[in-house]
């Protein structure tokens, strides 16, 4: 009865005055941010890490972790109600969401997202505190060359997951795993591709790369469309889901769920795979399919449910091997090193309030999304008609703040500007940045770990194939590589990964 | 009409520029061997994938696809970036008050009709509100101005 044990720890360190103000503030702000479209997590959290200085490290983890959960409630509200995600990962909630609202359902289809949010939350916890211990023992058996090959097939599957083109997504990532590498090099403290600038000398900065290319990309992207953005606000009705509505919305809820916890675990899933994943396989096994689209309400369940259990799932990779799945786990990982906590195997011997307090307090931020977010639907959509044009320059002069204040350089800013023009361009040329910031990441640890595997092996680079861990994780490299390049299974990814954008 | 510069091609030749430039950068650096890998053996590695990579979706994209660049809309991209960059060039300088509001009345202008009014108001209120908020409340060691 380990796990009751220690969930009673983690719900011991949550259940402070404090830290319940901290989990409520990380789900209230996450809530706002979902609901402003045109601002994300990622940005969010960027911002937000200088607030988080002065905290413990469980209080600022349990909050940053709160904004990001919070933000796929807050985008729901706004797909069903305006017809307007909030955030990407619920583009699929309007589709039938905002139908129902059209039909007289608004009530009912926002209870159904924040119980299926809720629902996936509750068992996405349950699922890290099941999981996470065996992964974390697994990985302390880990060596250079297993960790190497973890990280390639890591890096594969966020290929085979992006949009588009796979070869386009291959060279970013290989970009990516590049641009990891400038500053000095930590074995020979060799300078490299720092063009004679000193602040480059300690590479470049996450925060900064991430804004840049998601924060600023996005807003000039935004404003090339100039028109005022009109919606008409649809009425909410009673909230309360009825009997028979409840049996209908279950099976979807419980599939969604899974399909969601195990999509958020991918490097590059996350939320906004496993809600599209969540949608289409719904879609096909419906005994209505004409009614997707149309406002079928188990369209609303799967796909809330899986984006919060993927949220919540992605957590895993990090909390047990140190490896972000993605970019927001990236910048949770910067948020725990600046705590001085080295996230991987160790965090959960080492600091157990730590690991076990962030998955109790996931489960008491769902909670608290649950009371928060219903009543509060009428404040929300006041503030969706903030218009963008006040928006956009709010965003601008935080991220300058968030990027200088993490950074201490001016530097950083100007590093966040010129990504913001490359993560513009790679828009225009539909290469995909999420497999470049992945690579960005991955790049330093996987060379340190490649040439302590090879000096351990005195130079034979069969030791990556000869290990069977090692091995297996590049068979499932290679499989998966191969998988995602047939044309056939190309064709169904081109249609299950569309963006509708 | 055949597109040269499609967005398959651009993206090929971007990957072979930088994976080009990256051996280059990397010629007098220690390569190493296999049992003792020097700083240059993972960069040259991955500079020589990219190069190869970026070859063979120039090539591609010359063959099949031709799609168009999209037009780049200049005026956003020029006024936030500029915007961007004066904050970053004043905040050491003059200080976070001036930055804010010079940024944002230059960020502004990325959007057509913006009256005067507005634009004041807003960097004014932005510059108040973030000054209480991150130097009085959260503490960040930035000065508010310095002259």
């Amino acid at each position: 009865m380990d796990l009751i044990n220690n969930l009673g720890l983690g719900f011991a360190t949550v259940l402070t005055p404090e830290n319940l103000m901290f989990s409520f503030f990380g789900v209230l702000l996450g809530t706002l941010i979902g609901v402003l479209p045109g601002l994300g997590p990622l940005v969010a959290i960027a911002v937000l890490l200088p607030f988080t200085f002065g905290l413990d490290p469980v209080s600022s983890m349990i909050m940053l972790a709160g904004i990001f959960y919070g933000a796929q409630y807050g985008g729901s509200t706004t797909a069903i109600l305006i017809n307007l995600p909030g955030e990407a990962s619920s583009i699929v909630t309007t589709l039938d969401g905002h139908q129902m609202a059209k039909r007289g359902m608004a009530g009912k289809a926002l209870a159904t997202a924040a119980i299926g949010s809720f629902f996936a939350g509750c068992v996405a916890t349950i699922l890290i505190g099941v999981f996470a211990p065996p992964l974390a023992a697994l990985a302390f058996r880990f060596g250079p060359a297993e960790y190497f090959s973890l990280m390639v097939c890591g890096l594969v599957v966020s290929v085979a997951l992006s949009n588009g083109s796979v070869l386009k997504a291959v060279g970013m990532m290989v970009l990516g795993l590049i641009l990891g590498l400038v500053g000095t090099d930590v074995q020979y403290g060799v300078h490299r591709f720092t063009f004679g600038v000193s602040e480059l000398s300690d590479g470049m900065s996450v925060a900064a790369m991430a804004m840049g290319i998601f924060g600023l990309g996005e807003i000039i992207r935004n404003l090339e469309n100039t028109g005022e953005r009109r919606f008409s606000v649809s009425k909410i009705t009673s909230l309360m889901p009825t009997r028979e509505d409840m049996k209908q919305i279950f099976a979807p809820m419980v599939r969604g769920t899974f399909l969601g916890s195990f999509l958020g675990v991918l490097p590059g899933g996350g939320a906004l795979l496993a809600s599209f994943s969540a949608y289409a396989l719904e879609k096909k096994i419906a005994r209505n399919p004409e009614e997707f689209g149309a406002g079928a309400i188990q369209g609303v369940a799967a796909p809330e449910a899986a984006n919060n259990a993927g949220a919540q799932t992605s957590f895993i990779p990090m909390l047990t091997l140190g490896i972000p799945s993605n970019p927001v786990m990236a910048l949770m990982i910067s948020a725990l090193i600046i705590q001085g906590i080295e996230p991987g195997p160790a965090v959960i011997n080492d600091h157990p309030e730590l690991f076990w307090g962030i998955i109790a307090s996931m489960w008491i931020g769902n909670l608290m999304l649950l009371v928060l977010n219903l009543p509060l639907v009428g404040l929300w959509v006041k503030l969706v008609s903030i218009p963008y044009k006040v928006l956009f320059p709010i965003v601008i002069v935080f991220a300058c703040i968030g990027v200088f204040s993490i950074n201490n350089t001016p530097f950083a800013i100007f590093t966040m500007a010129g990504f913001g023009v490359f993560g513009y361009v790679l828009r225009k040329l539909e290469c995909e940045p999420a497999p470049m910031i992945l690579g960005f990441i991955l790049g330093p640890m996987m060379e340190g770990h490649m040439q302590r595997a090879l000096l351990i092996s005195r130079g034979d680079v069969s030791v990556f194939v000869r290990e069977p861990i090692s091995a297996t994780l590049l068979v499932v490299a290679a499989v998966t590589l191969l998988i995602t390049i047939l044309p056939t299974v190309r064709k169904t990814r081109e249609v299950a990964l569309v963006d509708d954008e | 009409m055949r597109q040269l510069l499609s967005k398959d091609v651009a993206s090929g030749l971007m990957f072979t520029a930088v994976g080009a430039l990256g051996l280059i950068l990397m010629m007098g650096v220690d390569f190493g061997t296999t049992a003792r890998p020097g700083p240059g053996f993972f960069p040259v590695v991955l500079s020589a994938l990219l190069a190869l990579i970026g070859v063979v979706q120039t090539a591609l994209g010359l063959i099949q696809n031709r799609e168009a660049i999209p037009p780049m809309a200049l005026r956003p991209l020029v006024l936030i970036i500029c915007s961007v960059c004066v904050f970053a060039f004043c905040v050491g300088r003059f200080g976070l008050v001036p930055s804010i509001f010079v940024a944002t009345m230059i960020a502004t202008y990325a959007q057509p009709d913006y009256g005067m009014r507005p634009r004041v108001i807003l960097a004014a209120a932005l510059s108040i509100f973030c000054s209480l908020l991150f130097v009085y409340a959260l503490n960040l060691p930035i000065a508010l101005w310095t002259f």
